[in-house]
């Protein structure tokens, strides 16, 4: 199975892929704020990460006793989402019975099939009455109603891995150089800010100036533009902040903000610039919002000076996910191999 | 008689008229002359592009229609998390009475109610203990009152309710509630209303309204019908009401609408989730159109509130379980 989804990859990697290419259409007629750059990026990065090797050393030895069929509800806000779940669930051994969104409802799909994996795709409430085991991503109301619906249908608590939404946030020191700076605007902009790994909040000590960084996004919209919601969805918030006199960069027609103020996640493609007086406050700071925190992004040079308890990863690094890594600080192998 | 859009309508037409609103064209003019007048007098919201002034303005400036020096009470939020507290400046507080009794009085009826209220955790100066106090004032009997400490109140309530077959409203926070009626089985007088004010939040539990109403019915031996939901907050002078069911019912002088959050200028038909806009006319010395933080949907004359809906949560999968 292991050869089937690296050769399937492989194949995924060329956008004249016929099934790639009808998944990606109808992916881009969903509604969504899926642009057809970040699509193509989200696809390539994904299957990159996919040989033989790289997924071996990743599941391990696939379980051979209590074989469950996990139900697995997707989200839909970044391009091939839930692609560990699948590939966690089906190489593990266990039977993958999943729910996307309508917001997404090809990619998955159309990967499963040219990989020839064993996977059925229910609506949300079926999952619950089909599945002994489930693996949901969602805001507290999701979380909530599919605790309610695991408890209403006899699957355990300890059977259930319910993820909350968080957001991730990075650190600068004034220090980046311009690939730095790049690579940060690629964290905070790239999928419209969406999904818990992108950057939210961008910490700079007082005094930095935020010009340069800004610089970066702008040059990354011209690569990577916004999606036309973004764009009038950041109408409002620009307004408010016009409004209360906050200061703040970019715009509605930039595809993207950067406002000052407390540490508050904005919307998507808003990004909160907080200023910090030296590094001990910007570590205070994130471990007071470290239930909600995903991810903590800053250059590689600071990734040393990054307590464990907040996770740091190099900046660059937020839409490339590795195979293995721990969505809300979570093992789903080790959730798998428990079931 | 005039078409009401042709009259040309004053802030004091609202304040005299809100709570006498005959029809929806009536409201339709005094929302105009409401936001005409805001946008002339309230900096924010004349600087603010849009209709619907999202709900965190209050936490960063006063969002006055008057001079703020002026305010006779300032109500605030709960402030949960890394977020500020909301800042409600008050020019007249006979307006919030006003309308808080009115709406209470429409639903509930006059009384007199044996009217008791457990609100731990909340300041002496926020809304929602002004507003009970001003019901327990308009419409409580003797046995009425706060316990926070004395859970010995709410049995002589009780009692008093049982014997002077007057009826009994509980009011309460969902989590104050819950505590509550983990301490025993309370049987309250048949007739016996329990109102929940939502708060939940601030304890993060994972409760659906629906699991909350089956508990507090359960702990205080009610039925299910008899267990309703408050819908307000410090930034609006009017609340909502459930009548039984998960449906919100509005004042005729506050209108609520569901709009996509991605694009708040646009209203969402009947059943389809959104974020929620309010018109709340009393609110004509501060803002009266306020957008929410809270995610829900309009139907059947009311409104259903599925949960909360941040700026934050828009960049995860908040409308998961609606979109699948």
């Amino acid at each position: 199975m292991f050869e089937a989804v690296a050769e399937a990859a492989a194949r995924w990697r060329s956008e004249d892929l016929p099934s790639r290419r009808a998944a990606v259409e109808t992916t881009l007629k969903a509604p969504n704020r899926f642009t057809r750059e970040a699509l193509t990026f989200a696809i390539e990065q994904q299957m990159e990460g996919l040989s033989a090797p790289a997924l071996r050393s990743w599941i391990g030895a696939p379980v051979r006793a209590a074989r469950c069929t996990v139900g697995v509800l997707s989200a839909g806000n970044v391009p091939m989402v839930g692609l560990q779940d699948l590939l966690a669930v089906t190489l593990s051994g266990h039977r993958f019975l999943g729910s996307v969104s309508r917001k997404s409802p090809a990619l998955l799909r159309a990967f499963a099939t040219d990989a020839g994996l064993d996977v059925t795709f229910v609506d949300a409430h079926m999952l619950f009455e089909c599945a002994d085991a489930v693996i949901t991503t969602g805001s507290d109301r999701t979380r909530t109603w599919a605790a309610a619906m695991a408890r209403q249908h006899g699957i355990a608590l300890g059977r259930c891995l319910l993820r909350g939404h968080r957001f991730s946030a990075a650190v600068v020191d004034g220090q980046e150089d311009a690939h730095e700076r790049h690579c940060l605007a690629m964290d905070a902009l790239l999928h419209e800010g969406m999904g818990c790994r992108s950057v939210a909040l961008i910490l700079a000590p007082i005094g930095v100036n935020q010009g340069p960084y800004v610089a970066s996004m702008k040059r990354l919209r011209s690569a990577f533009p916004a999606h036309p919601v973004t764009s009038r969805a950041l109408g409002a918030p620009h307004a408010l902040l016009e409004a209360l006199a906050v200061p703040h960069s970019g715009s509605a027609k930039c595809g993207f903000l950067v406002s000052c103020g407390e540490a508050t996640a904005q919307g998507p493609a808003h990004i909160r610039w907080v200023s910090y007086d030296d590094w001990q406050h910007a570590m205070r700071m994130l471990s007071t919002m470290q239930d909600r925190l995903q991810r903590t992004f800053v250059r590689r040079g600071l990734i040393d000076q990054v307590p464990p308890t907040l996770p740091a990863e190099p900046l660059g690094q937020a839409q490339r996910p590795a195979l293995d890594w721990k969505a809300d600080h979570t093992d789903t192998l080790a959730f798998l191999r428990a079931l | 008689m005039p078409d009401p859009a042709s009259i040309r309508l004053s802030y004091r037409d609202v304040i005299r008229r809100f709570d006498r609103l005959t029809c929806a064209e009536e409201f339709d003019a005094l929302a105009r002359a409401t936001r005409a007048y805001q946008k002339e007098r309230c900096t924010v919201y004349r600087r603010y592009a849009y209709e619907y002034l999202p709900i965190a303005a209050f936490k960063h400036a006063p969002v006055t229609s008057f001079p703020p020096e002026e305010a006779v009470a300032v109500f605030e939020s709960s402030g949960t998390g890394t977020t500020g507290r909301s800042r409600h400046y008050v020019r007249d507080l006979s307006l919030y009475d006003r309308s808080a009794q009115t709406h209470f009085a429409s639903v509930f009826g006059r009384g007199p109610f044996t009217l008791v209220a457990h609100l731990p955790g909340y300041a002496p100066q926020s809304s929602l203990v002004h507003m009970v106090w001003q019901l327990i004032a308009a419409y409580g009997d003797e046995a009425s009152g706060f316990f926070l400490e004395d859970p010995s109140l709410l049995e002589r309530a009780i009692a008093h309710s049982r014997a002077l077959t007057t009826p009994l409203i509980l009011f309460g926070a969902a989590f104050g509630l819950l505590q509550l009626a983990a301490t025993e089985q309370w049987r309250l007088p048949p007739s016996a209303i329990v109102i929940e004010t939502g708060g939940m939040k601030t304890y993060r539990q994972h409760v659906t309204r629906d699991e909350l109403h089956r508990r507090l019915a359960q702990g205080f031996g009610v039925d299910r019908q008899q267990v309703r939901s408050e819908y307000g907050m410090c930034e609006l002078l009017s609340q909502s009401y459930t009548r039984g069911g998960s449906l919100f019912y509005a004042p005729k002088w506050m209108r609520v609408d569901a709009f996509d959050p991605a694009e708040v200028e646009h209203s969402l038909p009947e059943g389809v989730a959104g974020v929620l806009g309010v018109i709340d006319l009393a609110n004509i010395h501060t803002v009266s159109a306020i957008m929410t933080e809270d995610l829900g949907v309009c139907r059947g004359g009311g409104f259903e509130v599925l949960g909360r809906l941040s700026a934050s949560e828009l960049r995860g999968c908040n409308f998961l379980v609606e979109d699948v």
